[in-house]
């Protein structure tokens, strides 16, 4: 905020009657637009960094690429099924993430339920698509958790191109194939057939919840409910 | 407009309650563009061009306006811009509130979608009207105590504030 101290300047020079504080007040909001121009560059040039390295990564079941199927993740053979409708430009999305991210990693982790990921990608119509082809080519070469997690872990970068890249090598899944995925919106086609699945479910917004079949009430949407709506069908 | 003595002490608590006003909401913000962008698309009023940058850009000029009132300088034509955006602010919530939609304002973060049944408009409008009824009486009465720049009133000023827009 280096706006912050440009009101001061006149204190440097009280006496200055030609210049009418109308023009400094207008000079003053165009600094201020500049700030927040530089730090929109910054977001979409600020170093990734992994957060969590160290946290167990679910194996993956499905792969993306099956035309109307989610990205699955956890033990086959688990009793329940999660599906999660997300857009990882969704600030929500991000919120329910981190309410219940280490809930759902659990139940993930100890084999007692699976985990989908339905990534939508109407959100942010410049970002939203970008964001959702690189979770899927970092979910082909099996670190689906990790990759949602790191880009919603730090919600505010823009996540341009070249640091989804990035994200991808410090995941260590960020071969040729990966950049090439990442470049070439190579999962376009199969984000449609989610995006399509999910109308025909009648999932309007993000996030959704549903625990097999049945849709996780709004008040629900946090780690209690979500645990209990496991609990209900692992019991 | 005749000045009482006790109009600077007046514009100095208009000054301090919209500068504050206009301070907090932009600070809280200012830290999460995403979010603030998505406030913006939920008016569905902007295309996808202008929603993002308007949603980043608009809290470092309310930071900005915030701050130039708190501190007492170019009161008039700071007020003036604050005016600017709160008409700005009171249309668009209007005109979500006319089409039938369900968002929060996004004034203060947050923003977006919310249930048919949450929604705030007639809480908003009206804060934003007082907010703009103070930011005309700055106009009017730019002269306040504790300013960092000392300005006349109308009357014994030619009228130099420029109105931001």
């Amino acid at each position: 905020m280096s706006s912050t101290r440009t009101p001061a300047n006149p204190l440097l020079q009280p006496n200055k009657p030609r210049i009418s504080p109308g023009i400094v007040v207008v000079i003053v909001l165009v600094l201020a637009l500049a700030a927040g121009v530089g730090v929109q560059y910054y977001r979409g040039h600020s170093k990734v960094e992994v957060s969590s390295n160290g946290r167990a990564e679910p194996a993956v079941i499905t792969a993306p690429g099956a035309s109307g199927k989610g990205v699955t993740v956890g033990k086959a053979g688990a009793k329940a099924h999660i599906d999660l409708y997300l857009d990882f430009r969704c600030p929500h999305c991000a919120e329910f993430e981190e309410a219940t991210g280490a809930t759902v990693d659990k139940l993930v982790q100890d084999g007692t339920a699976t985990l989908t990921y339905w990534p939508l990608q109407f959100v942010n119509p410049d970002a939203s698509p970008r964001l959702a082809n690189a979770f899927a080519a970092a979910a082909a070469n099996g670190k689906a958790l990790s990759y949602a997690d790191e880009m919603y872990g730090d919600f505010s970068k823009s996540w341009t191109t070249d640091q989804l890249i990035e994200l991808g090598k410090q995941l260590g899944v960020g071969d040729a194939t990966f950049q090439q995925a990442v470049q070439d919106n190579t999962y376009a086609g199969w984000l449609e057939s989610v995006t399509k699945a999910a109308d025909d479910r009648g999932v309007t917004g993000t996030p959704t919840v549903y625990v097999n079949d049945k849709q996780l009430p709004a008040d629900q949407m946090t780690p209690e409910g979500l645990q209990k709506a496991v609990d209900a069908i692992a019991s | 407009m005749r000045q009482l003595p006790w109009f600077p002490w007046v514009s100095l608590a208009a000054r301090l309650v919209l500068g504050g006003v206009m301070l907090v909401a932009g600070a809280l913000k200012v830290t999460d563009p995403e979010t603030a962008a998505q406030a913006v698309r939920a008016y569905e009023l902007l295309p996808e061009s202008l929603a993002a940058p308007v949603g980043w850009g608009l809290p470092f000029l309310e930071i900005a306006i915030g701050l130039l009132l708190i501190v007492g300088f170019g009161v008039r034509a700071s007020a003036a811009a604050a005016g600017v955006f709160l008409i700005v602010f009171i249309a668009a919530v209007s005109s979500a509130w006319a089409r039938g939609l369900s968002i929060d304002c996004g004034c203060f973060g947050g923003g977006g979608q919310v249930a048919p049944g949450q929604t705030k408009y007639l809480q908003e409008i009206l804060r934003d009207v007082g907010l703009l009824l103070l930011a005309g009486w700055l106009w009017l009465s730019p002269a306040s105590k504790f300013a960092v720049a000392p300005e006349a009133n109308a009357e014994s000023q030619t009228p130099t504030g420029v109105p931001a827009s």
